[in-house]
């Protein structure tokens, strides 16, 4: 029973201890002020969505037929592939050669869609990551020195916006 | 570290993807195909007209007793197979050998009278490996000219190898031969498979 004790206190001593630091924060900018900060992403050009939906659409394209290649060659390979020591009875005719010809191009087909897609795909990762447009410094906010007539913007952000007020000196 | 690890998931995708779908052919699981065709990296083991390993694969030799009747290449020297009885078996499951350019092998029997019955014919089926040069049977009256030429008669779905011709006729007394010869302008491997074996079954059912 000692231990649940414990653990309920310092929980306690943990949030009251936050809700004092929270209070601690200055929102409304009551003391003496610098300009304020903001970091914003930066969006991507058209150009550079144009690029990495059309890299990430050739890869998926790409996958895709050689999803079809792969399906292909299996289904034409199963129709020939044998286990060792076990005879089918049949016989070895160039109908059977030709789809076993048929197996082996189509796999090559898809190791090469494969291929290309695997590589527009790592493409698309390099794009996003070379295009990558940074974020934005925004000072907001000035202040004259004190005792010199001014005004001040506060803005304080919060999740889904931000919290906007002024304050002037005459 | 990370792309490195990356590209070797990519690779291995790509080889689990090839192996996947590569056909597999085992030795010894097809007979060989006309003149002796096999897959790549396998021949044709011409005793059991199967596709082996190269180096198993064995050149073609006449089964054991199938030229006991030789020589029997001309109608003068048929083996003579007497009187063809109505409803009987002239000749069951016998081995011959067709060996070399020219090579035929010639039977010979008498019908001696007409048979009673619903369907009274003469019935010859000659079996013989796709894998060699094709054999034909013809039907020869006693002056030597062709009655009946055999015709293909392999069962769809047949898992022995082999092709089929037969002769099915009803005949009229009289003495005739039966020749056994490779199928002219048959396919022989440009001549390197000019040779077979064969069963002929010979028969006179009455229906």
């Amino acid at each position: 029973m000692v231990r649940p004790t414990a653990v309920l206190s310092a929980l306690l001593v943990t949030l009251v201890w936050a809700g004092q630091a929270r209070g601690q924060q200055d929102y409304f900018q009551q003391g003496k002020s610098d300009t304020l900060t903001f970091h914003v992403d930066r969006e991507r050009s058209t150009q550079q969505r144009i690029l990495i939906a059309s890299l990430f659409g050739g890869s998926v394209l790409f996958g895709g037929v050689g999803l079809l290649f792969h399906i292909d060659s299996k289904n034409k390979s199963d129709d020939v592939s044998t286990d060792a020591g076990r005879h089918t009875g049949r016989v070895y005719t160039e109908e059977l050669d030709d789809t076993r010809r048929a197996a082996l191009r189509s796999r090559n087909l898809a190791i090469g869609s494969y291929a290309v897609g695997g590589g527009l795909l790592i493409g698309t990762f390099i794009a996003y990551l070379l295009t990558d447009p940074g974020q934005e410094v925004v000072h907001v906010g000035t202040e004259a020195d004190s005792g010199a007539a001014g005004a001040r913007v506060l803005l304080e952000p919060t999740d889904g916006g931000a919290l906007v007020g002024g304050a002037w000196r005459f | 570290m990370g792309a490195r690890m990356r590209g070797l998931t990519v690779v291995a995708a790509l080889a689990a993807a090839a192996a996947a779908c590569s056909p597999e052919i085992g030795k010894g699981t097809y007979f060989c195909g006309p003149e002796r065709f096999c897959p790549p990296d396998m021949a044709c083991d011409d005793p059991t007209y199967t596709c082996e390993s190269k180096r198993l694969a064995d050149r073609f030799t006449c089964p054991p007793g199938s030229d006991a009747l030789e020589p029997d290449d001309s109608g003068g020297e048929a083996s003579d197979e007497g009187i063809l009885a109505c409803g009987a078996m002239l000749v069951g499951e016998r081995v011959g050998c067709m060996e070399g350019e020219g090579d035929e092998d010639y039977l010979a029997f008498d019908v001696t009278g007409e048979c009673v019955g619903d369907d009274p014919h003469l019935e010859v089926t000659l079996r013989f490996p796709i894998a060699f040069v094709p054999l034909a049977v013809d039907l020869l009256d006693d002056s030597g000219d062709a009655v009946e030429e055999g015709v293909p008669c392999t069962p769809s779905g047949d898992l022995t190898g082999n092709d089929r011709v037969c002769i099915d006729r009803p005949l009229a007394p009289g003495r005739y031969f039966l020749r056994v010869r490779a199928a002219p302008g048959g396919p022989d491997c440009d001549g390197d498979c000019h040779y077979n074996q064969y069963t002929i079954i010979v028969s006179y059912p009455l229906a």
